[in-house]
C-alpha cells in the first residue's frame, strides 16, 4: 500500500533533478501537464490585456499575432534587429521575423516558415503592382528544407481607414495573390504611408496557415 | 495441371486492366499484419518506411504483429501469435513468434501488374510456413485485384501439383518440417509441394472505407483437424475503417464461421506533425554596430549564461585575433547542427566586433567530437533567407577537433554533481510463455564529474510494481548469462541497476577511447576498455573492446553470485573488433567479431535503416560457436530494433529516445556486455554524416 502511495506521488511531483529530465515518463508527463493548462485555459488571451495605455508605456514596440483558425492572440516585442529585418518575441518563445510588418520567417509555431525571400519582395508589394516568385523554406519530418515556389501578383484594391487600439491610421490596402503546386493563397496588407504594414493577413505555411497580425 | 475456372477470369481481369495506378491508396493490413486483403497477401507495398503495428485475430487465434517497409520494394514482419487450444478444445494455449519477407519484384505499371515474392514464417517453428508469388492490379481508380499462387500453409485449400515441378523433380514434395529447435530458415521446403491459387478484390468506398473480398488457400488444416476452427467455405470478407492515416480498424467474416477484429496504428518515420518542434526561438543574430568592447571575463560569463538558457553548456572559450575557439556540450538538442546553430547566433551578441571566425567544437562526455567553422558574416548574411541551411553548410568547414587544444583558454567551472528522480517501467514483451511482463517504479540517477570527461554516474531502481516472479529459465550446458535475467532483482525491491566510472580520452587525431570501472549493467561488473578509429568525414569505423567481467549477485547488490555448478563465481574475458559502415542510401551496417559473455566465439551481423530525424529500425543476428541445440530454442540470436526519438513523438526538444528491441528470448549464445555510453553512438553526433543529415535545423 505504501509502495503505491510513494509512486502515485512521485507521478504527481513528475520527474525531478536534472538528470531525470530526459526520461521518457518525465517528458510525457511534462507533455500531458502541459496539454491540461492549455485545456483549462491558463494561457492568457493576448488582446486581453492590452489597452492603449499599455502600448504607449512599452518600451519596446508591440505587435498582435493572431492565427486565423485559432481564438488566442499573442503579444510580440521587438528584440532584435539584422539589417532591414526585426526580429520580435513573444512571452512564451516564438518569434517572428518581419520587415516593416512583413513576414520573413517564424520560430515556435511547430511547423515554421524557416526562411523566405519577402524581403526581397516588400518594395513590390509596397509598390501594389507586378509579378514576382515567392521561395519559402520549411522543414519536413524528416529534418530536410523543402523550398516551396510560388507565383505571386499584387494589386491594389483600395484606400482604408484602420483603427488600432483607438488610434487610427490612413493606410492602402494591397492583396498579394499567390499559386503554387499545392497551395493557393490571398494576403492582405494595409500599409500606412510611411510602408509599415499596420495590420496584415498573411500566410505562414500548411498547418499554420493564415496569420492576423497588427503592429500596436 | 488444371486451373480453376475462377482463376482464368481473374488472370484475365488482371492483364486486361486500365491505365490507373494505386498512389492514393490506403489500402489495409491483413491480420497476419502484412499489407494485403484479409489474410492473403497483396503485391502492393505500403510507404516507404512505414510501420505498422496490428492487433487482431478470431475465436481461436490472436496475432501482434509489427511490419516494416525497409525499402520501397522490401518489408519485414514479426509477429507474435496465440493459438488458444492448440491441440483441441478444452487443451492449453501456444504462443508462437514467425517471421515474413516479401519482395516486389515488379512494380506497378500502366499495363504491368506490380509482382511481389514472399516467405510467411520462414524461420522459428513453422506453424504459418508458407511461401507466394501474388500479382496486383488497379483496374478503377477505387478497384483493385489480386491474384496469387502459394505452397506451403497457403496452398492447403485447393492445392494442385506444384507447377515448378517441370524445372525439378524434387520441387514436388514438400518433406517435413524438421525445425529442430526453430529459428533457422526452412530452406528445403521453399516453394515445394503443392500450390493452391488464391486471391481477392478491394473497393475504396471512400476516403475512409475499404471493403475486401478473398479467395483464401488457407484451409486452417491443422486447425480443423484437432477441431478448433471449422471454415465452411475458402471466402474471407472484409471492411475497414482508416479516419486517420495514424490508424485503421478492422472487421472480418472469415469462411462464414468465424468474426475477425483488428486495430492497426500506423507509424511514419518520415512525417511528423510540428516538424520543426514547438522549442523557443533561437536568439536572433546581433549585427556588428560599433558597440563597446567587453573584457574576455565578461565575454565568457555573457555567453555561458546565454547558452545555459538554450541547454548548452559552455565549456571554454577563448578569442584570438579575430577567431573565437568554443567548446560546448549540447544537452538538449537531438541534431547536434540544431546546437551549432544555437551556439553561433549567442556568439554574434556576445562577442567583441572584431571576432569574424567562430570556431566551435562539439563535445559529449568530455571528448570534442569534430570542429566547425562558420564566418560570422555568414551568420549575417543568410538569416531568414531562403537555402540559409544548404548555403551555410556549403560554406562551413568540418574537421577534425584537435586531440590535444592549444587553444584551450580558461576551461569553466561546471556544475559537477547532478541527480535526477523519476518513474520509470520496463516492459518485456512476447517472453515465452507471457506476451507482456511489465515492472515500474521509480529511478534514481546520479552523475559526479571530476572533470567533463572523467566522471561517475550510476542508476538505481525502487521497484513498486509487483515482482515479475514465475518466470521460466530453461536448462541448457552453457553458463547462465542471460538465460536466468529473470531472476535478477526478483527479492528485493531495491536495485543498483548500475554504478561506474567512466574514463573519456582522445589519444589522438581520429581516435577516441573509453574505459569503465565498476557496476556495468544490471548482470555483469567488471571493467571495460574501448578504442575507436572514426575519422570525422568517414563512412567507416574501425573499433575494438576488451571486457573482463564478474557475473553480479541476483539481489543486484555489490555482491558477485555464487554459482554451485561452477564452484564459485563466474567471470569472463569478453572482447570484440567491430567493423562500422554508413551507407549513403539511409543504410548502416556493422560487424562485430569476438568473444561473447559465455565464452563462445562468433560473430553479429546488424543492418538498421537510418532516417535523418533520428529514427531507425533494424535487424542483427548473431552466430557463435554454440551448437543451435544447446542454444535452445530460435536456434541463435536475432532480433529487430526500433529507436524512436523523443522529439519526434512531443514535438519539445530533447535528446531522449525510446529503445523498442524484439528478440528471442534471452539466452546465453551470443550474449554482450550491456553497456552505456559505448563510444560510436557517442562520438557519431558530431560527425560530418549527421551533421549533414541534421543541418536543416541549424537556423532552428
Amino acid at each position: 500500500m505504501m509502495k503505491y502511495f510513494t509512486f502515485v506521488t512521485l507521478m504527481i511531483l513528475g520527474a525531478c533533478g536534472p538528470l531525470a529530465q530526459s526520461q521518457p515518463t518525465a517528458l510525457v508527463f511534462d507533455g500531458f501537464v502541459r496539454l491540461a493548462g492549455d485545456a483549462l485555459g491558463n494561457r492568457q488571451d493576448g488582446s486581453d490585456v492590452v489597452t492603449r495605455e499599455a502600448i504607449d508605456a512599452s518600451l519596446r514596440p508591440l505587435a498582435l499575432f493572431a492565427p486565423v483558425n485559432s481564438e488566442n492572440a499573442k503579444l510580440f516585442a521587438a528584440e532584435g534587429q539584422n539589417g532591414t529585418v526585426v526580429t520580435w518575441l513573444s512571452e512564451d518563445g516564438d518569434s517572428l521575423a518581419l520587415r516593416n510588418g512583413l513576414i520573413v520567417a517564424t520560430r515556435g509555431l511547430g511547423n515554421d516558415l524557416m526562411g523566405s525571400n519577402a524581403s526581397q519582395l516588400y518594395a513590390s508589394i509596397l509598390d501594389g503592382r507586378g509579378q514576382y516568385v515567392r521561395v519559402h523554406d520549411y522543414l519536413d519530418g524528416e529534418d530536410q528544407i523543402v523550398q516551396s515556389r510560388l507565383q505571386c501578383n499584387v494589386e491594389f484594391l483600395r484606400d482604408d481607414q484602420i483603427e488600432i487600439f483607438g488610434r487610427t491610421f490612413t493606410t492602402r490596402l494591397i492583396r498579394e495573390n499567390c499559386t503554387g503546386a499545392n497551395t493557393t493563397f490571398q494576403n492582405l496588407y494595409w500599409i500606412d504611408g510611411v510602408g509599415l504594414i499596420r495590420q496584415s493577413r498573411q500566410w505562414v505555411g500548411a498547418r499554420v496557415g493564415l496569420v492576423d497580425i497588427q503592429l500596436l | 495441371m488444371k486451373l480453376p475456372q475462377c482463376c482464368l477470369l481473374a488472370v484475365l481481369l488482371v492483364t486486361g486492366a486500365s491505365h490507373v495506378l494505386a498512389e492514393d491508396w490506403r489500402g489495409s493490413y491483413t491480420l497476419y499484419g502484412t499489407s494485403g486483403l484479409v489474410e492473403m497477401p497483396s503485391a502492393f507495398s505500403r510507404p516507404d518506411g512505414e510501420i505498422g503495428v496490428t492487433l487482431g485475430g478470431f475465436e481461436t487465434q490472436q496475432r501482434a504483429s509489427f511490419s516494416f517497409q525497409v525499402t520501397p520494394r522490401f518489408s519485414g514482419t514479426f509477429r507474435y501469435a496465440r493459438f488458444a487450444e492448440f491441440t483441441g478444445p478444452g487443451t492449453g494455449d501456444t504462443y508462437d513468434r514467425s517471421f515474413d519477407l516479401q519482395y516486389q519484384v515488379l512494380t506497378e505499371g500502366p499495363l504491368r501488374p506490380a509482382v511481389a515474392i514472399g516467405l510467411r514464417d520462414f524461420l522459428g517453428t513453422g506453424l504459418y510456413t508458407g511461401e507466394y508469388v501474388v500479382a496486383s492490379k488497379t483496374l478503377l481508380p477505387n478497384f483493385r485485384t489480386t491474384i496469387g499462387l502459394g505452397w506451403g500453409r497457403l496452398a492447403s485449400e485447393g492445392g494442385f501439383e506444384n507447377p515448378l515441378g517441370v524445372l525439378d523433380r524434387s520441387f514436388l514434395e514438400r518433406p517435413r518440417l524438421d525445425s529442430g529447435v526453430g529459428g533457422t530458415p526452412s530452406w528445403d521446403q521453399f516453394f515445394r509441394g503443392d500450390a493452391a491459387v488464391f486471391g481477392g478484390a478491394e473497393w475504396q468506398i471512400n476516403d475512409q472505407w475499404l471493403a475486401t473480398a478473398e479467395y483464401s488457400s488457407d484451409s486452417y488444416q491443422r486447425e480443423t483437424r484437432v477441431g478448433v476452427v471449422a471454415r465452411e467455405n475458402p471466402f474471407n470478407f472484409g471492411l475497414s475503417y482508416t479516419p486517420q492515416p495514424d490508424y485503421a480498424i478492422s472487421a472480418y467474416s472469415l469462411g462464414n464461421s468465424d468474426i475477425g477484429l483488428s486495430a492497426t496504428v500506423i507509424l511514419d518515420p518520415k512525417t511528423r506533425i510540428a516538424a520543426s518542434g514547438f522549442e523557443p526561438a533561437p536568439v536572433p543574430v546581433a549585427a556588428r554596430n560599433g558597440v563597446v568592447v567587453p573584457t574576455e571575463s565578461t565575454v565568457q560569463a555573457a555567453t555561458a549564461a546565454a547558452l545555459m538558457k538554450e541547454g548548452i553548456v559552455l565549456q571554454s572559450l577563448s578569442i584570438s585575433d579575430s577567431t573565437a575557439f568554443v567548446r560546448f556540450a549540447n544537452e538538449r538538442y537531438r541534431a547536434e547542427a540544431q546546437a551549432l546553430g544555437r551556439v553561433a547566433r549567442v556568439l554574434t551578441t556576445t562577442l567583441p566586433p572584431e571576432v569574424e571566425s567562430f570556431v566551435l567544437e562539439p563535445t559529449r562526455s568530455g571528448l570534442s567530437l569534430s570542429r566547425v567553422t562558420i564566418r560570422r558574416s555568414d551568420m549575417e548574411d543568410l538569416e531568414n533567407r531562403p537555402d540559409a541551411a544548404a548555403t551555410g553548410f556549403a560554406r562551413s568547414t568540418i574537421t577534425e577537433a584537435q586531440a590535444t587544444p592549444e587553444d584551450a583558454g580558461v576551461a569553466l567551472q561546471n556544475d559537477r554533481f547532478a541527480w535526477g528522480l523519476a518513474p520509470y517501467y520496463a516492459l518485456q514483451l512476447f517472453d515465452g510463455s507471457n506476451p507482456l511482463r511489465g515492472e515500474y517504479g521509480l529511478q534514481g540517477d546520479i552523475r559526479f564529474a571530476l572533470r567533463p570527461n572523467l566522471f561517475l554516474e550510476g542508476t538505481a531502481r525502487y521497484r513498486v510494481s509487483s515482482n515479475r516472479s514465475g518466470a521460466r529459465v530453461s536448462d541448457s550446458v552453457l553458463q547462465p548469462v542471460r538465460r536466468n535475467v529473470a531472476l535478477y532483482g526478483q527479492e528485493r525491491d531495491i536495485a543498483i541497476q548500475d554504478l561506474a566510472l567512466h574514463w573519456y580520452e582522445r589519444p589522438g587525431q581520429s581516435l577516441y577511447s573509453r574505459v569503465s570501472l565498476g557496476y556495468l549493467e544490471r548482470m555483469f561488473a567488471g571493467a571495460s576498455a574501448e578504442i575507436l578509429w572514426k575519422p570525422v568525414d568517414s563512412r567507416l569505423a574501425l573499433g575494438a573492446e576488451l571486457n573482463y567481467v564478474v557475473q553480479r549477485d541476483y539481489d543486484l547488490g555489490f555482491g558477485a553470485q555464487d554459482f554451485e555448478e561452477i564452484g564459485g563465481i563466474y567471470d569472463v574475458v569478453t572482447g570484440h573488433g567491430s567493423v562500422y559502415y554508413d551507407f549513403a542510401n539511409d543504410f548502416h551496417g556493422r560487424i562485430d567479431v569476438g568473444r561473447y559473455l559465455a565464452g563462445d566465439w562468433g560473430a553479429t551481423v546488424a543492418l538498421d535503416r537510418e532516417f535523418p530525424n533520428g529514427w531507425r529500425v533494424g535487424a542483427y543476428a548473431t552466430l557463435t560457436d554454440v551448437p543451435f541445440e544447446d542454444f535452445g530454442e530460435g536456434s541463435f540470436d536475432k532480433g529487430i530494433r526500433v529507436t524512436i526519438p523523443l522529439d519526434w513523438a512531443l514535438g519539445t526538444a530533447t535528446r531522449g529516445n525510446t529503445d523498442v528491441r524484439l528478440s528471442s528470448l534471452s539466452r546465453d549464445g551470443g550474449a554482450r556486455l550491456d553497456i552505456d555510453g559505448r563510444l560510436y553512438d557517442t562520438v557519431r553526433d558530431g560527425h560530418v554524416a549527421a551533421l549533414q543529415d541534421g543541418w536543416g535545423r541549424f537556423w532552428r
